[in-house]
């Protein structure tokens, strides 16, 4: 199963200003000393041996989008900005497609609109012949209802009733198991204002669980324990880590969001395999993220009994192969 | 996880022992209820968490000292921790819990920041 991010921000995209770009460059030439690169080889190499993540990369803006790789037709969670590149990117492979019409599965977390802002600008849905099935938690008609609404007069100016795909909402119902894709798929519903719902995937032994835009509070052990059960044994959790515990305790409580250590705990008692922050908030530049990276990284280290858990932090284009 | 209690002079000094966890993190949000009724009941406003005891503490006890905050300080009250383990005092950092509560190395020095008269009363056990 291949996971591939194409959006990992939270609440609204955001770019790197030219100021940023501009400290980048500084620091990766000061870093460099004045030395001689006597070929690309070297450049490059210096590039991944010498300087760290968030200079020579980033962790990019475009909000939620992941697409889940290894059915035969395109699985998605969420459609934010990310969605975008993913469309770009099926136009590239196949054109217009009209001769290789697709089938795209969507997962949605929830309908508010970093999570749906990408569909207009998503070129399969504009052609006859790909069939798009847009599944969630909630009824068909808020799900439709909010796609619908983003796609009129006077927010854009395509209407929703001329995409030429043939598109249908699906309902999904919690705590049940649902055969698509070849996937087994779960929802589990989540503390979110107007409710989120998590998703558990699970093909060939391997599992994978997109849980953003989820406030886990752990107030309450009986619930915590069904999200500890919903999580369980996962080799990938994709985790809302958009705030520090004090703010999700303080300023920013009941903003729907979790922090990066809720979510350390949480694998931690789910014995999951990988941690992988998600929907970050986008006032953090990439030193930021990386900072909380290795912090929360500690934070495992200093917790952790005898359950080792891999984290990392979900970054535009970042593919895991589990 | 086993809690102490200490009255010095107008400050409530809570001595905390243990681990706080998930399994435990109940027991200690009930243990400290009563000695924040006292602060509901306007008897005493003042406390100092000890946390000089605790050598294991996950987010679920920053949850509850944060519960505890909050009670407190809709009653106008203040609670301070004190005494953390370099580990602990490396979570509050990694929460960010160093920026919302008020943290002292030892209790001494937060009985003299809380209250002069409490800090010139209190003998170390």
């Amino acid at each position: 199963m291949r996971i591939r991010f194409w959006g990992t921000r939270g609440s609204i995209p955001v770019a790197a200003d030219g100021h940023m770009i501009r400290e980048k460059i500084r620091t990766a030439l000061s870093l460099a000393e004045g030395r001689h690169f006597e070929n690309e080889n070297q450049i490059e190499l210096f590039i991944d041996e010498s300087l760290r993540f968030p200079i020579r990369f980033g962790y990019g803006g475009d909000s939620s989008c992941v697409q889940i790789e290894g059915g035969g037709e395109y699985m998605v969670c969420d459609m934010g900005s990310g969605l975008r590149r993913f469309g770009q990117k099926i136009m590239t492979d196949y054109g217009c497609g009209l001769d290789h019409p697709k089938v795209y599965h969507f997962f949605m977390s929830h309908v508010h609109w970093d999570h749906i802002m990408g569909f207009p600008f998503f070129p399969p849905a504009y052609i006859s012949g790909n069939t798009i099935r847009i599944y969630g938690g909630h009824s068909t008609d808020v799900l439709e209802d909010a796609f619908r609404r983003q796609q009129s007069s006077p927010c854009f100016p395509v209407d929703w009733n001329q995409l030429g795909a043939d598109i249908s909402f699906i309902h999904l119902e919690v705590d049940r198991w649902y055969e698509i894709n070849g996937f087994c798929v779960k929802l589990m519903r989540q503390s979110h204002h107007g409710s989120s719902f998590g998703y558990r995937f699970e093909k060939d032994g391997k599992t994978v669980v997109y849980s953003t835009d989820a406030e886990y509070k752990l107030q309450n052990e009986e619930e915590t324990a069904a999200v500890e059960d919903f999580f369980r044994n996962a080799d990938l959790v994709i985790f809302d880590a958009m705030y520090s515990l004090a703010d999700m305790s303080t300023i920013r409580e009941d903003w729907g969001h979790s922090s990066n250590i809720v979510g350390v705990d949480l694998c931690l008692r789910a014995k999951v395999k990988h941690y992988c922050m998600f929907h970050h908030e986008p006032a953090y530049n990439d030193e930021t993220l990386y900072t909380i990276l290795q912090e929360t990284k500690r934070y495992e280290k200093i917790v952790h009994e005898n359950h080792y858990l891999k984290i990392s932090t979900a970054y535009d284009n970042l593919i895991i192969d589990i | 996880m086993e809690i102490t209690c200490q009255q010095v002079s107008d400050v409530t000094l809570i001595k905390v022992q243990g681990r706080i966890d998930h399994r435990t993190a109940t027991d200690f949000g009930n243990a400290l209820k009563p000695h924040l009724n006292q602060c509901k009941a306007g008897e005493y406003k003042k406390f100092i968490i000890d946390l000089g005891g605790v050598d294991f503490m996950t987010s679920a006890g920053l949850r509850v000292l944060m519960t505890a905050a909050k009670a407190c300080d809709k009653q106008k009250g203040e609670v301070a921790v004190a005494a953390l383990r370099p580990g602990i005092k490396e979570i509050f950092r990694i929460s960010r819990f160093d920026l919302v509560f008020r943290v002292f190395s030892t209790v001494k020095s937060a009985l003299e920041n809380l209250s002069p008269d409490a800090a010139a009363n209190y003998k170390e056990v």
